[in-house]
């Protein structure tokens, strides 16, 4: 039972949490922003390619405009106090339900982005979590608490349902294809198809996949081993080690599927999909340290 | 130290735990929780292509962006030609197409546009026999001048 206490409520600094939250939550405003353009262009999609999903769900038919917009503000807004620890116990979830709303609504007409879903999951996460215990507008003035599992367990919950959605994805490959997904020409063909569907839209497609095409003997390998990353994430929580590692074949994963297919995973990519992993708060520590060396040269 | 958070601790962990698996169960795809189903079913070289192509009045055909289907990003755009085509509004996307591609640069020498269905055999395509084994051109129009 202790055992499995370490591994699932580990103590952890408070600053670890606080620096996942300033990291997932300046990630998620800073993708808003990018995408507003998308958010809103939605509203000139005609009402028959409307496919409700995720929170989108509780609609029968699409909003009006208005209201599309207050979701981006709203989103936008408490996005940047969830980021802030400004009245986290209220703008936390604000954030983490307002983000789940509105990308739900883009992703229903007609084209899920799975790109999307793991953010916000950790945002939830991080939203049901004591995640402005430090570094934080709410923590402001108050010495920073000693290491808890209170902040851990949710550190782990971030890793954990990484690793989850990547089992998920590799269970599903299993259950429709089985291990001939490994061994037949399948990763091949998904590759040829996605580029040809990418350059009959008139857009860029991967020179080195399309290239490899003609190597049929690669793909084998290449899916054995992108399947293997997949079924064994769960594994990554057991032990940071090897938790970091899992995290590094994850990373690598997805670069080469964005040099194979031209999809790029941003969130796995820039690596924030994979910081619950990595002792981040030195990051903050080291801003920090040079913030007062600077005061104190000035 | 009270314990009310692990209480809560666990019920969020299982929620969150079971919120995840739970996809596989009805193998459904969704937003954000998912089966992921892209890049999992067995694939043939069949390439079925959903697009709106454009021609200059000399012939030659340029396959349109998808800024010109109304979105910046090129699975939206798929999709919204494929459900413009499944749904009968193909002829609404075909105009609606060319009325961008009228005020474009990129596409300034387009004078026609077909919203329509080529099927390839994706292997090939990349060794350079990029002809199609099947064509249904769903809908035309003209681009207005």
């Amino acid at each position: 039972m202790s055992a499995l206490r370490r591994i699932v409520c580990p103590a952890m600094p408070a600053e670890r949490l606080a620096m996942l939250r300033i990291l997932v939550g300046a990630y998620g405003v800073i993708y808003l922003l990018a995408r507003v353009g998308a958010l809103w262009g939605v509203t000139r999609y005609p009402a028959g390619q409307f496919k409700p999903v995720g929170l989108s769900m509780l609609l029968d038919a699409p909003m009006a405009p208005a209201w599309v917009a207050i979701g981006i503000v709203v989103a936008l807004l408490s996005g940047v106090a969830f980021t802030a620890g400004w009245r986290f116990r209220i703008t936390g979830p604000l954030y983490a339900a307002a983000m789940l709303w509105v990308l739900s609504y883009r992703n229903s007409w007609g084209m899920p982005f799975h790109t999307e879903n793991l953010l916000v999951l950790h945002t939830v996460v991080l939203a049901a979590g004591p995640s402005a215990a430090a570094w934080s507008l709410d923590a402001r003035g108050r010495p920073g608490p000693e290491p808890d599992a209170r902040f851990g367990w949710v550190v782990v919950l971030m890793c954990w349902a990484t690793a989850l959605t990547y089992f998920v994805a590799g269970w599903a490959k299993l259950a429709h294809s089985g291990f001939g997904w490994v061994t037949s020409d399948t990763l091949r063909n998904f590759i040829a198809y996605d580029n040809i569907r990418k350059a009959e839209l008139g857009a860029g497609y991967s020179t080195l996949g399309t290239w490899m095409v003609a190597h049929a003997w690669v793909f084998p390998p290449l899916a054995g081993i992108s399947l293997t990353v997949e079924l064994l994430a769960p594994l990554s929580i057991l032990h940071r080690r090897l938790g970091m590692l899992w995290a590094a074949a994850a990373w690598s994963f997805h670069v080469g599927v964005l040099a194979l297919m031209y999809i790029l995973f941003h969130y796995p990519i820039i690596g924030v999909a994979y910081a619950s992993y990595f002792p981040v708060e030195k990051i903050g520590q080291w801003v920090m340290g040079r913030v007062r060396q600077r005061e104190a040269s000035a | 130290m009270s314990g009310a958070w692990r209480v809560w601790a666990g019920a969020v962990a299982l929620a969150m735990t079971g919120a995840i698996v739970w996809p596989i169960v009805p193998d459904e795809d969704g937003f954000p929780l998912s089966n992921y189903p892209m890049f999992s079913t067995p694939k043939t070289t069949t390439a079925k292509i959903y697009h709106v192509v454009g021609f200059t009045p000399e012939g030659a055909a340029y396959p349109l962006s998808p800024e010109m289907v109304g979105t910046d990003e090129i699975m939206q755009a798929y999709q919204t030609v494929k459900l413009a085509i499944r749904g009968g509004r193909a002829g609404a996307l075909c105009k609606e197409a060319a009325a961008r591609v009228r005020t474009s640069d990129a596409f300034g020498d387009v004078s026609r546009l077909q919203v329509r269905i080529d099927v390839f055999d994706s292997v090939r395509y990349w060794e350079g026999d990029r002809s199609t084994s099947r064509t249904r051109i769903v809908a035309k129009c003209e681009v207005p001048q």
